[in-house]
């Protein structure tokens, strides 16, 4: 009795034996291969939990499930795409959406960060001021955010996706990833005025 | 403003704490424990047709194994059912050739490029599930049962064309040592899936009849098949048991390649052979068969003709498997395997938007 996927899908070549899409293509027949993709990439995910979330053990908790819902999911993984940060970005994405408490409380745990202590009030603009000394009204504005808005926002911003792997990692159009982006600048822009 | 928001945004990311071993452990085995007893989830065609696997734990295949038969005791939703598990006598390597060498060609099938294989089934295997947690970050109770189904599979012969496959669902049965859970009871009716082609695999990964035909008919030359090309898994031994199983399981091996693999597989280390086990139907066979997670898991051949008649998992270690030994934990049977020009035309497969090739994403914008 194994693991049978008797219409698994087929891949045109064979990618290097060392890529991810490989080791899910291996993973079909023998699922156990799986863990290596954990070994691979779970501190970067439970890096980028961490980050969005306020407490570790819920950070701890979504990175195993990420790799949880990624190993059920996976004979639907797209075999051509080599790494499969993105994927997994964008499962962990969904179920930090799924802990919405410990979000708010790691956005207002940001905002509570008294910003360094700054002489020059009556040079203060926007232009000036470092991203540090701004925090809590970044924070505000990203609390502000829809969470569509803040997951792709972040994705770019914290874990350091590009825009085609942001695009993967949500499963939305790179131009949608572009108007989004340029929509949630605006947003934070006023949101930083309203501030000021 | 000319600042870029996303670098502000960048320069406000809070510092990661590591991720701590015990943490990481922790998840690292609650992976391996769903690698190894897979309760899938997912479109139905895509839910583990099995839940054991190869390549998992390398339990010393036991030798002879004595068992109290118990009682099947009732529970809510299903009785255990325990078995009595037969006593291992391993064959001689010459009984198991001469047998094999006999192996009378019996309706024989001759499927051709454009028509289908069409294999009907009685299954039942281990769901498993509730070792991870819920939205809300609380852990849920592990729970397991035996999902049981009736199954009807078309594939393309030579793996070409679209497949369908009807799966209607039996009451489930109580995993013996565990409560029946509401999730049991989630599955029920008939339910359609079109099998897609996404593209070819790898040569020696096909399991099509075309490419099955063309497989060397030779024990030798079989056996070098099971082991042919990276298949992944701890273990090449595994690796070859697996393809093994799905070269037979709801497909069609021909005579000459089935009497061949019956050989090979028997040589893989680690699997022995019973003179007697039964399918789902009440067939007695050839278990061949290697221990994996604490179950002994047989593929039962006709004694004649070396077709799979079904599978059986028994279990042998009680404290691996987290079930009485003698528990009977899967067993199907392969009911009847015909050729069919196409698969039915069931407004269920038209109207099956789930199962489709995945998409590219992201071109441009």
């Amino acid at each position: 009795m194994t693991l049978a996927l008797p219409q698994q899908a087929g891949v045109p070549t064979l990618p290097p034996p060392s890529d991810d899409a490989a080791l899910i293509k291996e993973s079909l027949a023998d699922p156990d291969r799986f863990a290596g993709l954990f070994d691979r990439h779970a501190d970067e995910i439970h890096r980028y939990a961490a980050r969005r979330l306020e407490d570790v053990t819920t950070a701890d908790d979504v990175t195993a499930e990420t790799f949880l819902v990624a190993f059920r999911k996976r004979a639907r993984y797209d075999l051509r795409r080599t790494d499969a940060r993105p994927w997994l970005y964008g499962i962990a994405s969904n179920l930090i959406s799924g802990h919405r408490r410990a979000e708010v409380r790691r956005l207002k745990a940001l905002a509570r960060q008294a910003p360094e202590p700054a002489a020059e009030f009556e040079e203060r603009s926007a232009e000036r001021v470092t991203a540090a000394r701004l925090r809590p009204a970044l924070a505000a504005a990203l609390a502000g955010l829809s969470s569509a808005e803040r997951d792709l926002l972040l994705l770019v911003a914290w874990a350091e996706l590009t825009y085609e792997e942001a695009a993967q990692a949500l499963g939305i159009p790179i131009g949608t990833v572009r108007s989004r982006l340029s929509r949630t600048r605006t947003k934070i822009r006023r949101s930083l005025e309203s501030h000021a | 403003m000319n600042n870029d928001e996303i670098e502000m945004m960048a320069g406000i990311r809070p510092d990661a704490p590591p991720y701590g071993q015990e943490a990481k452990n922790a998840a690292r085995r609650r992976l391996a424990a769903a690698t190894t007893a897979t309760a899938g989830r997912g479109p139905l065609w895509r839910r583990p047709y099995a839940v054991a696997l190869a390549g998992a734990l390398a339990v010393a295949a036991t030798v002879a194994v004595t068992v109290t038969v118990r009682a099947p005791e009732p529970q809510i939703g299903g009785a255990e059912v325990v078995v009595a598990m037969p006593k291992i006598a391993p064959m001689s390597a010459t009984e198991v050739l001469g047998r094999a060498a006999r192996a009378a060609a019996r309706s024989d099938l001759e499927p051709r490029d454009d028509q289908f294989v069409k294999v009907e089934s009685q299954t039942m295997y281990g769901a498993f599930g509730g070792m991870g947690t819920d939205a809300d970050g609380n852990t849920q109770t592990e729970w397991r049962y035996l999902y049981r189904t009736k199954r009807a599979i078309w594939q393309s012969a030579n793996g070409e064309k679209d497949g369908a496959l009807r799966i209607e669902h039996l009451e489930p049965r109580a995993y013996p040592g565990w409560p029946v859970p509401p999730e049991a009871h989630r599955d029920s009716g008939t339910e359609w899936s079109r099998l897609p082609i996404c593209g070819k695999a790898p040569d020696h990964l096909r399991t099509d009849y075309a490419s099955l035909k063309k497989l060397p008919a030779d024990a030798e030359g079989m056996r070098a098949h099971l082991y042919t090309g990276e298949r992944g898994g701890n273990s090449k031994d595994g690796a070859a048991w697996t393809a093994a199983g799905d070269m037979l399981r709801e497909n069609y091996l021909p005579p000459a390649q089935r009497a061949a693999l019956f050989q090979a597989v028997g040589t893989i280390p680690g699997v022995d052979v019973v003179r007697d086990a039964e399918d789902a139907a009440g067939r007695r066979g050839i278990g061949v068969g290697r221990v994996s997670a604490g179950v002994r898991e047989d593929l039962i051949f006709d004694p004649d003709t070396y077709e799979l008649l079904g599978e059986r998992g028994v279990v042998v270690d009680e404290k691996t498997a987290k079930s009485p030994v003698g528990s009977l934990v899967a067993s199907t049977a392969q009911l009847s395997v015909t050729v069919a020009d196409s698969p039915p035309d069931a407004p269920e497969l038209a109207a099956d938007t789930a199962s489709t090739c995945p998409e590219p994403v992201g071109k441009t914008g």
